[in-house]
C-alpha cells in the first residue's frame, strides 16, 4: 500500500481551518502578553475578524467541480460540508457578536478565554462536517465537547453554572464513550474507519454478523443522541442551558446540535442509509428507529416545555423539539421519488439558526432589563419598552413561516406554546 | 453458546486476558465505590495497568507501555500530587438511600449486559489479516500517524491546547 501524505499545495481546501486556528492561537498569546489594564474586548473584534475571514474562505470553496478529499476521505470538502461550515460560521459569528460587552455583566472573569475559546470550538464543528473518516470526526466531536464544557464552566461564581458544567462534562463523556464503543463494533466488523469502506464491508457480511450491526447502530444511535439532545436522550439540555451564559447556552442550541446533526447525517447516510445498503432490512430498521427518535423527541419536548417557568428551560425543551424535526429529513426514505433529504434539511437548520439566535438575543435584553430570566420578566413588556415587544413575536412569527407545510402543524403546537406561556406571563 | 466461552478459556493466552480484564474491571468498580481519593487512585492505577497488560497481550507493544508510561506513571502520580497539594474534608457525605432507583438501575445493567453477551456470542467474525505487521509495530504506528492520520492528529494538539486552557480558567482563583 502506497503511503498517503499530506502535499504542502493540499493545505489550500484547508484555509478555512487554519484561519480559526491561527486567529485563536493570536488571540491567545496577545492575551497572555498585553498587560493587564489593556481591554480584553480587543479578543472579540478578533475572533469576530477570524470568523468573517473562514466563512469568505469557505465560500470560495462553494460548488466544487468534483468532491475534494484528502487522505482516504480523512478530509473532504463536497457541498454538504461546505453549506454546514456556513451554518456553523455564521451562528459562531451571531454567538460572539451577541455576547459583545455580555461578559462583564455575566460576571465572567477571563473575558479574553471567554471570546476566543468560540474559535476552536466552532473548528471543531466543521472538522465534524467534513470528514468521511470515524476517527477524524471523532476527534472533531471531542474538540468540540471539551471547549463547550468550558464555556459552560466559564461564570465560576454561580452554583448553578458549576452545576451545568459538572452535568454536561459526565453525561457528555458517558455519551462520548457510548459512540466510540459503537464505531469500535464497526472497525471489528470491516477492519476500516473509512465510512465508505465499513458500508460495503457491511454489505459484503451482513448475514454473518447481524446483531453487532444492530449492536453498532443502536449504539451510535444513543451517543449521538445525547450530543443532538433528542428525547429519551435530552436530561442534561434544561440544566445546561440554564446554567452557561446566555450566549453560550444559544451557541450549544445551534453550533453544537448543527454539527451533532452533520456528525449524525453523514454516518446514518454513509453507513447505514444508502449506497451497497440500499432497501435491506438494516436499512429500513436504522430509518424506523431514526423515525421513533424523532417522534419522541416532538413528543416530550413541546409537552414538556408547557410547565417551564424559566425561559432558557423553555428554549431548551423546544431546541429538543427542534431535534426531533429535524430529525425527520435524515429518516425518512431516500429514493427516486424524494431525494431532496439533505436540502431540507439545511433549509430548516438555517431557519432555525436564525429563529432561535434571535429568541437568544431577546431573551438576553429582557433578562438585563427584568434582572431574571423567568418567564414573569417578559410581563408588561409591551409598557415599559414600546416597539420592543415586536420582535420576540417576529421572530416566533418568522418560526412557522420559514418552515415547509409538511411540519406546519408541528411548528405552530411548539410556538403556540411559548406564545401561550408568554400571554400567561404577561396577564400575572 | 457457552461451549464458546470454554473453549475460549481452554487457552493460555486468552486465560491470561481474562484475568487482566477482570483485574481491570475489579479497579474501576472500586474507583467508584471507595470513598478515599487516595485509595480511588491506587484503585485506578490498577485498572490502567491491566489495561497495559491487555494490549500486551494483544501484540501492541508500544500503546501498552505507553499505556504504563503515561497513564499508569504519569497522571496517576499527577493525581497523587494533586490531592497532597489541595485540602480534603474527610468526611464521607451520606447519600439518599433510593431503593427504586438502585433496583432499575440494577435491572438495566443486567439487561444491558445480557444484549451485549447474546449479541456477541452469537457473531460469527471471520478473522482478518492483520493491517499492520506485528514486528516494528511502533515505527508503522509512526508512519500512519504522521501520513494517513496527520489531520486528526494535527487536530488532537489544538484540542489538548483548549484542555490546557481550559483547565487553567477553570482551576485558577480568581483575586479580587
Amino acid at each position: 500500500m502506497e503511503a498517503l501524505r499530506l502535499q504542502l499545495s493540499d493545505l489550500q481546501h484547508l484555509i478555512p481551518e487554519l484561519t480559526l486556528i491561527v486567529t485563536a492561537l493570536l488571540a491567545a498569546l496577545l492575551d497572555l502578553a498585553l498587560p493587564r489594564k489593556v481591554s480584553r474586548s480587543f479578543s472579540a473584534w478578533l475572533t469576530l475578524l477570524g470568523i468573517v475571514v473562514a466563512i469568505c474562505f469557505t465560500a470560495l470553496e462553494l460548488n466544487p467541480e468534483e468532491p475534494i478529499q484528502l487522505l482516504a476521505q480523512s478530509y473532504r470538502i463536497d457541498d454538504f460540508a461546505s453549506l454546514l461550515k456556513l451554518v456553523i460560521l455564521v451562528g459562531t459569528g451571531l454567538v460572539v457578536f451577541m455576547s459583545l460587552g455580555s461578559a462583564a455583566r455575566d460576571d465572567i472573569h477571563h473575558v479574553g478565554e471567554y471570546y476566543y475559546l468560540f474559535l476552536p470550538a466552532a473548528l471543531g464543528g466543521m472538522i465534524m462536517a467534513s470528514s468521511g473518516d470515524l476517527i477524524t470526526l471523532y476527534v472533531g466531536l471531542e474538540l468540540l465537547s471539551i471547549t463547550s464544557y468550558v464555556l459552560v464552566a466559564m461564570k465560576k461564581k454561580s452554583t448553578e453554572s458549576n452545576e451545568g458544567a459538572f452535568k454536561y462534562i459526565v453525561l457528555g463523556g458517558i455519551s462520548s464513550a457510548i459512540i466510540l464503543y459503537g464505531m469500535s463494533f464497526l472497525y471489528g466488523i470491516s477492519g476500516s474507519t473509512n465510512l465508505l469502506a465499513i458500508n460495503s464491508a457491511l454489505a459484503g457480511s451482513i448475514d454473518d454478523v447481524k446483531g453487532l450491526v444492530y449492536l453498532a447502530f443502536f449504539l451510535l444511535l444513543a451517543g449521538f443522541g445525547f450530543k443532538i439532545a433528542a428525547a429519551p436522550f435530552h436530561t442534561w439540555a434544561p440544566d445546561v442551558y440554564q446554567g452557561a451564559p446566555t450566549p453560550v447556552t444559544a451557541f450549544l442550541a445551534v453550533v453544537s446540535k448543527g454539527a451533532g446533526f452533520a456528525i449524525l447525517f453523514r454516518v446514518m447516510y454513509w453507513v447505514f442509509g444508502s449506497l451497497t445498503l440500499m432497501g435491506t432490512d438494516l436499512q429500513k430498521d436504522a430509518l424506523l428507529s431514526l423515525s421513533v427518535l424523532a417522534a419522541i423527541s416532538m413528543i416530550a419536548g413541546n409537552a414538556m416545555a408547557l410547565r417551564q417557568h424559566n425561559v432558557k428551560r423553555l428554549l431548551a425543551y423546544s431546541g429538543i423539539a427542534n431535534a426531533g424535526y429535524l430529525l425527520v429529513p435524515i429518516a425518512t426514505h431516500f429514493s427516486l421519488v424524494h431525494y431532496a433529504n439533505y436540502s431540507e434539511f439545511l433549509f430548516y437548520l438555517i431557519a432555525y439558526l436564525f429563529m432561535n439566535i434571535g429568541a437568544f438575543a431577546v431573551l438576553m435584553i429582557v433578562q438585563r432589563s427584568s434582572g431574571n430570566e423567568e418567564l414573569r420578566g417578559f410581563a408588561g413588556l409591551y409598557y415599559r419598552a414600546r416597539g420592543r415587544p415586536q420582535r420576540p413575536c417576529c421572530s416566533s412569527f418568522r418560526w412557522p413561516a420559514s418552515r415547509s407545510r409538511r411540519d406546519f402543524s408541528e411548528s405552530c403546537s411548539s410556538s403556540w406554546a411559548r406564545c401561550r406561556r408568554n400571554s400567561i406571563g404577561s396577564a400575572r | 453458546m457457552l461451549d464458546r466461552l470454554i473453549g475460549f478459556l481452554s487457552s493460555g493466552e486468552n486465560l491470561v486476558f481474562f484475568v487482566f480484564s477482570l483485574v481491570a474491571i475489579c479497579g474501576a468498580i472500586f474507583m467508584i465505590s471507595l470513598t478515599r481519593v487516595v485509595h480511588m487512585v491506587m484503585a485506578l492505577a490498577l485498572t490502567f495497568l491491566s489495561l497495559g497488560g491487555i494490549y500486551i497481550t494483544l501484540g501492541a507493544e508500544f500503546v501498552g507501555w505507553v499505556q504504563v508510561l503515561i497513564y499508569a506513571g504519569a497522571i496517576t502520580i499527577l493525581m497523587i500530587f494533586g490531592i497532597m497539594m489541595t485540602r480534603h474534608r474527610g468526611e464521607a457525605e451520606t447519600e439518599p438511600q433510593r431503593p427504586w432507583h438502585n433496583g432499575l438501575l440494577l435491572v438495566g445493567a443486567i439487561v444491558l449486559f445480557g444484549i451485549l453477551f447474546y449479541v456477541i456470542q452469537n457473531a460469527t467474525i471471520t478473522p482478518q489479516s492483520a493491517p499492520v505487521d506485528p514486528k516494528d509495530n511502533t515505527l508503522q504506528i509512526g508512519q500512519l500517524l504522521f501520513n494517513q492520520y496527520v489531520i486528526p492528529f494535527e487536530i488532537m494538539s489544538v484540542l489538548l491546547t483548549v484542555a490546557f486552557i481550559g483547565a487553567i480558567v477553570v482551576a485558577k482563583r480568581e483575586e479580587d
